[in-house]
């Protein structure tokens, strides 16, 4: 089984993604964090680094070339051979998880829950046998415990719900033409504007 | 937002994917060879069409003669007892018992093998052996079977895959509605047709009724059909189906939304054959008929050896409970829940959640209002004629207020009084009474009120009482009337919400 993380998968479906270029040296990582515009993200792909927060194969919230820089030459010593993905950092934004699966019994699932570090944790999740008629998704949506955060709570504005439901039924529609085992989308950032996935990997 | 596809059409793709860009970019990631096969949308069919062997269990619930092979005088055989369940029964048709040994068994003739004993038989039942089940088969096809009822265990469940495959093969071949392997057996009360093994007087017989129960399960059917009985749940077929080599659950569910007998389905199941059959099988029964599913290995096995988050979150139990969930399943935790469903499940035309409780104990009340809130239902506001009516009886120490508390020194009357009033008012959806037998005021008389309130009444009305022996007594009682009778506000709220979620959904999804 190999983890990829296959960005350009998820554009040919139109999931939107955050803005991103693959940099295989420092000058070149510049050039792309000038052309995002900073903040950035700098994140390690590597089947050695599997567990990028563990492993501390990223770079979160990088403000000018300095430190850029510097971080690029930390990443590339934990994989020398490994690209780096450059990528425009979003502070401040709602962290949601959405994956499929296929499974054995019933074939291609979806799943949205909230993302971040405690997904596992927490467990709010829904999942839906693809593909779910527009009224599963939104019930799917409505139906996690974690709703009224994304309908927006205590002075926070919310998720824009109906993009949220596009995109799931676009990934019912990746996970049913294309069928790969698992695929994450870990976290995708959502606001009231529009959701953006930040990282994702699929297992084919 | 798209129109949903929910009715069974295609899914057209979103206007996006047709521009030539898309097309360029599908190109780019040929398609391996699993993705090949194409997807159609879990909807309801429009019309199930029963396969030849599936319709043949009209065979297995009725048939007309039966060969009860293994058939013995020893009380210590399964064939013992399933020969004495059908005469105790009175079945009907003829009966052949099948052994090799004896001329006689419990006084009736015996024969050596299926097909000496009659050219037509519609039934065969086996107790023998898992290696002689293929030969007495083969023999059986002589006299035109239509159905097999196979109790031998010692196939596939203990590894045992070959000689399983062998009476499939022969099954499908003859069209035969094979039921089994290493199952319990069938009981039919309305045509007395039972080939459970166990013995009556150690396992009830349920009355004849609208419920049909399957289970995976020799063991959980056995104590399911006990309870059923014991609970007053009639039921209009009951099937072990066991290895299902032939036979499955979804076969059995879409036999079961044919069945004019079957109002409702309850299951037990363990693991399905084709997912997504099955989940099409379920969407079309719960547009008709309620389906109760209890499942069995929760265990988190499937996401052991997960390397995303997704496949870590999505085990193999919690996409079958979203799966079945979707499909309109209601689906219950353990034998308790599925009981406290089978009992209500009579109750129809109930789409909304207003409730009205009545209660001879305040605490009782606030527990119930308590379970309302926390399934999601809702206290009724009582009419100002309601109000009126009953601050005309009530004494001046008891409020009219929901829930309606008339006190510990309510007798059968003051229930009467109220039930009628809370009957009229269109502003309640269903009635919880909660009856403490333990007053000195209160006793059998309460049962005939109830009764009557419930011929009176257009909405569900549901019992709850708490207590020992005496109680336990009146409970059953009350059961055996028809109103659903719960040991708890909790157990009792808990089925309500079951069941209004239920009804909204099938009425939402005509």
């Amino acid at each position: 089984m190999a983890l990829t993380m296959d960005f350009p998968l998820l554009e040919k479906y139109r999931i939107p993604v955050v803005p991103y270029r693959l940099a295989s040296n420092q000058n070149q990582a510049a050039k792309f964090a000038s052309e995002l515009k900073y903040p950035i993200a700098l994140k390690l792909i590597s089947n050695l680094a599997i567990h990028k927060t563990e492993q501390h194969a990223l770079a979160l919230n990088l403000k000018d070339e300095k430190s850029l820089r510097s971080e690029f030459t930390r990443l590339k010593k934990i994989d020398s051979k490994a690209k780096i993905l450059v990528q425009k950092f979003m502070p401040h934004s709602l962290e949601l998880i959405i994956g499929g699966k296929a499974d054995p019994q019933f074939g291609p699932v979806i799943l949205l829950g909230m993302g971040g570090v405690y997904t596992e944790i927490l467990e709010d999740v829904q999942m839906r046998v693809c593909p779910p008629s527009d009224k599963e998704l939104r019930s799917m949506i409505s139906q996690l415990k974690s709703f009224p955060i994304l309908k927006g709570a205590r002075g926070q504005k919310g998720v824009n719900l109906m993009e949220l439901s596009l995109i799931l039924r676009k990934l019912s529609t990746l996970m049913e033409n294309e069928q790969p085992k698992e695929l994450d989308i870990n976290p995708i950032f959502a606001t009231s504007n529009g959701l953006m996935a930040a990282d994702m990997r699929v297992i084919k | 937002m798209k129109k949903t596809n929910h009715s069974g059409n295609k899914i057209s793709p979103r206007p996006s994917f047709k521009s030539s860009k898309a097309k360029v970019s599908l190109r780019k990631y040929p398609s391996n060879s699993s993705a090949s096969k194409i997807l159609t949308p879990i909807s309801p069919a429009v019309k199930i069409h029963l396969r030849p062997q599936v319709q043949n269990l009209e065979y297995v619930f009725n048939p007309r003669s039966v060969a009860i092979v293994g058939a013995s005088a020893n009380p210590k055989k399964v064939g013992h007892s399933i020969l004495r369940n059908f005469l105790h029964a009175c079945f009907e048709g003829k009966i052949y018992p099948i052994n090799t040994h004896e001329e006689e068994v419990l006084g009736i003739k015996a024969y050596k093998k299926v097909s000496e004993a009659s050219d037509s038989v519609d039934c065969v039942i086996i107790a023998t052996p898992a290696n002689t089940v293929y030969d007495i088969l083969r023999d059986a096809l002589k006299s035109k079977i239509k159905a097999a009822v196979v109790i031998s265990g010692g196939f596939s469940e203990v590894g045992n895959k070959k000689e399983e495959l062998k009476i499939k093969e022969l099954a499908d071949k003859h069209q035969i509605a094979l039921i089994g392997p290493n199952c319990m057996g069938i009981l039919n009360p309305q045509t007395r047709n039972d080939s459970i093994f166990l013995p009556i007087f150690k396992l009830g017989r349920p009355r004849v009724g609208q419920t049909a129960f399957i289970s995976q399960s020799g063991a959980v059917g056995g104590c399911i059909v006990d309870l059923a009985a014991k609970s007053s749940i009639g039921i209009s077929k009951f099937v072990s189906y066991g290895n299902a080599a032939c036979i499955n659950e979804t076969d059995l569910i879409e036999y079961f939304i044919q069945d004019a007998q079957t109002d409702s389905l309850i299951s037990y199941i363990e693991g399905v054959n084709d997912g997504r059959r099955f989940m099409r099988a379920v969407s079309t029964i719960s547009r008709h008929k309620p389906f109760v599913v209890l499942k069995a290995g929760k265990s988190a096995l499937g996401s052991q050896a997960a390397l995303s988050h997704t496949g870590a979150l999505a085990g193999s139990y919690k996409i079958f409970t979203s799966a079945v969930k979707q499909a309109g399943a209601i689906e219950v935790k353990n034998l308790n829940e599925l009981f406290y469903i089978a009992k209500i499940l009579q109750i129809k035309k109930f789409f909304s959640s207003r409730i009205a409780v009545l209660t001879n104990g305040g605490g009782n009340g606030v527990l119930a209002a308590d379970a309302i809130e926390h399934y999601g239902l809702k206290l009724a506001n009582f009419s100002p004629v309601t109000l009126k009516g009953l601050s005309s009886f009530l004494p001046n120490y008891a409020q009219p207020k929901n829930p309606l508390d008339i006190i510990g020194d309510a007798d059968a009357s003051r229930y009467e009084k109220s039930l009628e009033l809370l009957i009229a008012d269109d502003s309640i959806d269903a009635i919880v009474v909660i009856i403490l037998f333990q007053t000195s005021t209160l006793d059998s008389r309460i049962v005939n009120v109830l009764m009557q309130a419930k011929t009176k009444s257009t909405k569900p009305i549901i019992a709850v009482s708490t207590g020992g022996d005496y109680t336990q007594l009146h409970s059953k009682m009350l059961d055996d009337y028809g109103i659903p009778t719960y040991p708890s506000p909790d157990d009792a709220m808990s089925s309500l919400s079951k069941i209004l979620r239920y009804n909204i959904y099938c009425h939402t999804h005509q």
